[in-house]
């Protein structure tokens, strides 16, 4: 168990990150739109916004929201202690983290629907009708799914993203995804004896 | 009799935790496979998006940002090599031109020695962040773009010798010459030992590859050396307005980058991986030894040099994007016939002379030093360099494995655009030859011999000594 701690003391420390500034020099112009704001023709202000920009900050509330949403029933059906205390970290980190991301892209206005999008509400129907140990395996089979999802986002956005503010939001939040879906996997391997687990 | 009801009490024991993992695993079934889900990512994720600017605002753009973008890899750069010019003493590349680099230049992070890092477990590495950022994956000059980048000198020689312009004017090549390798190399065939180097220390272009090879190679050969050198288009050096240079470009040549069929320290990023960000660096590999090569691409695995040397052509030289490729005009060597000539032509290239080593690759006691075969032990037992790179097989398994290096670092952290991920399995390189293709790994993220073997050292729990060291070395310059 203590190896599972230290892993959420990992997850839960922030990313160095190499160097600042990383949007005027890192922005891809082939991914650059005619319109992309900048004192010159085509010079990126680091404070302008792309495309890809606005949606990911809407991909990215939207899984943020499902995240914590799923991980709170976790925290009440969960059976076993390792994937309650995962559940109480992303519950945890993840609000934290929708925050961030509201405030980095604040003034982009994703347009959010109420509820889960229909993928997410299915997977709270199955998620409410499970119980003991098969609940905490599929709900530790779709948080894998979903930090596969989010780290592959991140990847993207810092590829194409153009928003100073947003891109090291992406850059600060990747190591930590990344951590969890390897805390995920590890409960997944635990939970069902199964590839990567201890015997 | 026993083991059987052992197994079959396993199996009964088991039927209730496989109900449970049968849900589970419906339920991921149910997630990721239902009419309507969550949306992809965009195609830009994996597809090169169409340009939409002209391309002299793109250039004035690019032309911009250069200096603040030369400048980062730089910073890069200094933060995790000592790059000084410190060669070794009575040591040169098999031209006799040019030095090799001594010492470890990958720097320690403060408060660790090789000596401390060697005692402790990858876990306490991680946590305490002492990984050397120098073992760690090597971004491209500019990653969000990426391409392929030339040394100067070979930009030089292309422009002198042909008049085509290999410089781009949205980067250049980030590591000094001097931790490159000998420009131009040194050419040995394996049809003629008898010669040595036929290049008289010139570079193979399309203006001069006749006269320097008539009367010693075949008709097949000179055929599939002239398309070798023939430039085709590429990614960044093409004639639509979606390209890195200036004026409109006929392309590149594959001995653009294998200059002299050998290495010129030209990088690329790997055609393999995708979203942009998480695309590994690939350093120029030599094509000495092709011949008794089996496998081919650091990731893909291919089985001939005939399908590697076509499908290149097939996605102008290392996209992974036959649809970029298409659009700037690919080119389709005929298989049967030019990439046929092609391949033969590569196969006849072979690695400079090893006077120490004998026919099965061991080294001579009689020629070797007390160093060399001290290093040569080492090589072959406590350092574990011989369980892949095996001496008769041309130090080559013909087998990709994985150093799981990850086990040393935290995933997903971003230097200079790029994402830090595993490299997952990479194939073996040979070292024959080896001091002539430095920087060192698939992406050249190791500036000298003696950076592979504290990588190796620290990555496959070795626990070498300062002499064992020392000796490995010694020994790697005999190959």
């Amino acid at each position: 168990m203590s190896r599972f701690v230290s892993t959420f003391i990992l997850a839960g420390s922030c990313a160095l990150l190499a160097s600042t500034g990383f949007a005027q020099e890192g922005a891809n112009p082939a991914g650059m739109s005619p319109d992309t704001p900048g004192k010159e023709a085509a010079m990126p202000a680091p404070e302008g916004s792309n495309n890809q920009d606005k949606l990911f900050v809407r991909q990215a509330a939207l899984g943020g929201r499902a995240e914590v949403e799923l991980s709170k029933i976790a925290q009440k059906k969960a059976s076993n202690a390792s994937v309650r205390e995962f559940a109480d970290r992303m519950v945890e980190v993840h609000s934290k983290s929708n925050q961030q991301l509201l405030r980095a892209g604040k003034g982009l206005n994703p347009d959010l629907p109420r509820d889960l999008d229909p993928e997410h509400q299915r997977v709270r129907d199955e998620l409410q009708k499970a119980s003991g140990q098969s609940f905490d395996i599929a709900y530790i089979s779709a948080q894998i799914q979903d930090h596969q999802r989010t780290a592959n986002l991140l990847q993207w956005h810092i590829s194409m993203g153009q928003n100073e503010a947003l891109r090291k939001y992406s850059m600060q939040t990747l190591p930590e995804v990344m951590a969890h879906l390897e805390h995920a996997k590890q409960n997944y391997a635990m939970l069902t004896q199964g590839a990567g687990s201890a015997r | 009799m026993n083991s059987t009801l052992a197994g079959s009490q396993c199996l009964h024991q088991r039927t209730g935790l496989n109900r449970k993992l049968l849900l589970g695993v419906a339920l991921m079934g149910f997630t990721a496979g239902g009419g309507i889900s969550a949306d992809p990512l965009p195609p830009d994720a994996t597809y090169r998006p169409l340009p939409t600017l002209p391309l002299d605002v793109v250039r004035r753009n690019d032309e911009g940002a250069k200096p603040a973008v030369q400048r980062r890899q730089q910073n890069l750069l200094n933060e995790r090599y000592d790059l000084a010019d410190r060669p070794m003493q009575g040591v040169k590349m098999s031209g006799g031109r040019k030095g090799v680099q001594e010492g470890v230049r990958v720097k320690l992070r403060p408060g660790s020695s090789w000596e401390s890092l060697a005692n402790m477990t990858p876990e306490e590495i991680k946590e305490q962040g002492l990984f050397p950022a120098g073992f760690m994956p090597l971004p491209h000059v500019k990653q969000l773009t990426g391409g392929q980048v030339f040394p100067q000198n070979q930009i030089d020689a292309i422009g002198d010798a042909e008049d085509r312009n290999l410089k781009r004017f949205d980067v250049d090549f980030d590591l000094p010459d001097h931790l490159t390798p000998e420009f131009p190399a040194p050419i040995f065939l394996s049809n003629r030992p008898d010669l040595g180097d036929i290049s008289g220390g010139k570079l193979l272009t399309i203006r001069n590859y006749y006269a320097m090879t008539v009367g010693i190679l075949t008709p097949v050969q000179i055929e599939g050396l002239r398309l070798l050198l023939t430039p085709f288009p590429q990614e960044e050096f093409n004639q639509t307005e979606d390209r890195k240079v200036a004026e409109q470009s006929l392309g590149v040549a594959c001995l653009d980058c294998h200059a002299n069929f050998h290495t010129n320290a030209a990088f690329h990023l790997t055609p393999d991986v995708r979203p942009q960000a998480a695309r590994f660096r690939l350093d120029t590999t030599s094509l000495r030894g092709m011949f008794n090569q089996q496998i081919h691409g650091s990731k893909r695995s291919l089985r001939s040099v005939e399908d590697f040397t076509e499908f290149e052509q097939r996605t102008a030289y290392f996209n992974g994007d036959h649809v970029s490729a298409t659009r700037k005009g690919v080119h389709l060597p005929d298989r049967p016939n030019q990439v046929a000539m092609m391949a033969q032509m590569q196969n006849m290239i072979d690695f400079p002379p090893a006077p120490k080593l004998l026919p099965t690759g061991k080294l001579d006691p009689t020629k070797a030093s007390a160093r060399e075969l001290a290093g040569e032990q080492v090589f072959m037992g406590k350092g574990q360099c011989a369980g892949c790179h095996i001496p008769q097989t041309f130090f080559l398994d013909h087998m990709m494995h994985d150093l799981k290096t990850e086990r040393f670092y935290k995933m997903g952290q971003v230097f200079n655009d790029q994402v830090a991920l595993p490299d997952g399995p990479i194939k073996t390189f040979t070292l024959r030859g080896i001091k002539d293709s430095p920087p060192y790994l698939h992406d050249g993220r190791l500036m000298t011999l003696a950076d592979t073997v504290e990588f190796f050292n620290l990555v496959l729990g070795l626990k070498l000594t300062a002499e064992e060291k020392d000796s490995l070395v010694a020994y790697m310059l005999t190959l």
